[in-house]
């Protein structure tokens, strides 16, 4: 079992990470007038050099993308503090700032759902780390079974690349809506005669669906892109204007890559490997297109009532339809979940607001189902989470559970309020777990001083030992 | 006390966002639920730059991140929440009133019963004053009536429907009481015990 107890943040920096640098906001601060460091060279008033390594002195920070991640991770607001206040005011503030009519009946209908009991709450929080991820089921268990047993790098790269094709197809909706926001985004930065040719060709491209996404892939292949290719090269708009159609091409391209029949192809070229096919047999290549076709792909991905008013309420908050303080609460929501999402927090991210048994509460949970053990020479894998959930009149609780073949460790901090029942607290929580048929092994029930930080929990964040070295 | 008591203080929601110092794009992963994809729309539409990125690798990292999660351990978070429930001040009064009506009931129940056990003797009493005075009924009546220290109607063989409207009476306050606070279980428990 891994020592949780003893989490730290790790020392940052030795990994040519960059946080050791001066944020940009600090550097901005910093504008004093100092001596040129090097009396031969020419130097910057404020004394900062390109390089900044030649002589200890500040450099320019040219973030790299990690190096915005962590910045973001340390100064967003938290996710927790701004949904807390909201769910335990019943979003109060909003209504009264006049929002909308249908807004405001999706805050009541949003309000109404949230109430549960801990039965339907087990549901709901199945429901949520559902969503969280697309590669669950069946069918990717066995894919992963088979990644583990693949001992050619051939048959892993087939696998990954059948999983990105089937990841685009089910993001489909998602990725021609971006192709068509970027494309309203070009037009209008286009001149009027251009902007109205292109609004006449992307009217053309038709809603989603698995027939349609060969129609639009030619759409955009053969007379979109061409099109917006030709006005950048007439204008010479070698600016934001062509990044943007550059992303178009991007976007086209993973379109184009989630059509079924390429989903189908990569499968069945992967039933070429005796290791792929012994988990796959008797299934045809039209067997697997029929399985592809009967799937719901929005609410395999998660898609439920209480997750589209929540969206509901946040596309209205963000377009500022609640005042400008809200719009920026809305704002920092927004941001701050999709920090959680980076490719930076190999994680997974689930919010639970909810009305529990009349009382309000809001949780985030971060999960890493496949953590190592952390033991020296252990292989063994188990399942980390952190969790911390917020609840009316008790107080803000942090957790943290390594769960390994039945046995548990874990670790709760409490609010100052309840010190005083401690031993109560240690003897229910020894209860839940066997009742749960959970072997506790170690639990450690303190007083939250200070929260416990999701980079400290999940060292390997700051560690980058999964993350993705993106660069765009 | 929780961290956020004062939920009206707008004031106090953390405005760190500027439009125009933050415009390093997010890197999201690809292939997320529903709820990421639509708020990456989202940031789309309002001028948040969000690259996704769908590389092997990151679609290796979610094929890890959707390993299976144990049954019982969804339950055991669950059943944490639940526990830590029982510390809200409403849970506690409305525990408290529950535990108060409880007690009431079973005080009632009990002098319910020593009530029947009363009204057992006295009607003993009154049949045997019927059977003693043959001459007539009224002596008889006033003799349970006597004997029961209660109605005449009682006395006459109706006891046990008296007994119960008093006990009921006695848990009546209480059981309102728990009714004005739902979650009354006890109370509930309590009425049953009465009939």
């Amino acid at each position: 079992m891994s020592n949780i107890l003893k989490v730290t943040t790790p020392t940052v920096g030795y990994d040519n990470s960059i946080n050791n640098k001066p944020s940009p906001s600090q550097q901005a601060e910093d504008l004093s007038i100092k001596n040129p460091v090097e009396a031969n060279k020419v130097g910057r008033a404020d004394g900062r050099t390109e390089s900044g390594n030649n002589d200890g002195g500040k450099g320019v920070a040219y973030d790299s993308n990690f190096g915005s991640f962590v910045q973001s991770l340390r100064d967003l607001p938290k996710l927790n503090e701004i949904m807390s206040k909201m769910i335990f005011g019943g979003m109060a503030n909003i209504v009264e700032s006049g929002i909308g009519k249908g807004t405001a009946a999706d805050i009541q209908a949003f309000f109404q759902m949230l109430e549960m009991s801990p039965e339907k709450l087990n549901e709901f929080l199945k429901a949520q780390m559902a969503g969280a991820n697309r590669l669950q089921g069946p069918l990717f268990d066995v894919l992963r079974q088979i990644m583990d047993e693949a001992t050619t790098v051939e048959l892993k790269a087939g696998v990954l690349d059948l999983l990105k094709k089937y990841n685009d197809m089910s993001s489909g909706k998602h990725i021609l809506e971006n192709i068509k926001g970027t494309l309203e985004e070009i037009e209008a930065r286009m001149f009027r005669n251009d902007r109205d040719g292109l609004e006449r060709l992307a009217m053309r491209l038709k809603q989603h669906s698995m027939d349609a996404n060969a129609a639009n892939t030619r759409l955009l292949k053969e007379q979109i892109i061409p099109y917006m290719g030709k006005y950048v090269a007439d204008n010479r708009e070698l600016g934001k204007l062509r990044d943007l159609v550059t992303l178009v091409a991007f976007n086209t391209a993973r379109y184009e890559s989630g059509n079924i029949d390429n989903v189908v192809q990569a499968f069945w070229r992967l039933m070429d490997f005796p290791t792929f096919r012994k988990h796959f047999k008797g299934m045809t290549a039209e067997g697997f297109r029929e399985m592809l076709l009967n799937v719901d792909y929005d609410r395999a991905a998660g898609k439920n009532e209480l997750a589209d008013k929540l969206l509901n309420i946040m596309q209205a908050g963000v377009k500022g339809e609640a005042g400008i303080e809200n719009r920026e609460a809305f704002i920092n929501v927004m941001r701050s979940m999709l920090v959680n999402e980076s490719v930076y927090m190999p994680l997974m991210h689930v919010m639970l607001p909810v009305i529990l048994d009349g009382v309000p509460m809001f949780s985030e949970m971060w999960v890493d189902p496949d953590e190592e053990s952390g033991n020296p020479g252990s292989d063994e894998r188990g399942v980390k989470l952190l969790i911390k959930f917020d609840m009316k009149d008790v107080g803000f609780f942090d957790m943290m559970l390594y769960y390994e073949k039945g046995k548990i460790d874990m670790l709760i901090h409490y609010p100052e309020e309840l010190s005083g029942h401690e031993s109560d607290i240690r003897d229910n929580i020894r209860k839940i777990m066997s009742r749960n048929k959970l072997e506790l092994e170690y639990l450690g029930v303190e007083q939250n001083k200070v929260p416990i930080q999701v980079s400290a929990a999940f060292p390997k964040i700051f560690e980058r030992r999964n993350s993705i070295n993106v660069t765009i | 006390m929780s961290q956020y008591d004062d939920v009206m203080n707008k004031k106090a929601v953390a405005l760190r966002y500027d439009e125009n110092k933050d415009v390093a794009p997010v890197i999201v992963a690809s292939g997320l639920g529903y709820m990421a994809e639509r708020i990456v729309e989202m940031a789309n539409e309002n001028g948040v730059p969000v690259y996704e990125d769908n590389s092997l690798a990151t679609v290796l990292t979610q094929l890890d991140l959707g390993t299976a999660i144990p049954e019982e351990l969804y339950q055991a978070i669950v059943d944490i929440y639940a526990y830590f429930l029982k510390y809200n001040p409403q849970k506690i009064k409305e525990a408290e009133e529950a535990e108060a009506a409880k007690r009431a009931a079973e005080e009632a129940a009990r002098e319910a019963e020593n009530a029947e056990a009363e009204d057992e003797a006295a009607g003993d009493g009154t049949a045997v004053g019927i059977g003693a005075g043959t001459e007539g009924g009224a002596a008889a009546g006033k003799a349970a009536k006597a004997a029961s220290g209660r109605t005449a109607k009682a006395a006459s063989g109706r006891t046990a429907k008296a007994a119960p409207g008093r006990a009921a009476k006695a848990a009546r306050p209480t059981v309102a009481a728990a009714k004005a606070k739902p979650a009354g279980k006890a109370a509930a428990a309590g009425k049953q015990k009465q009939k």
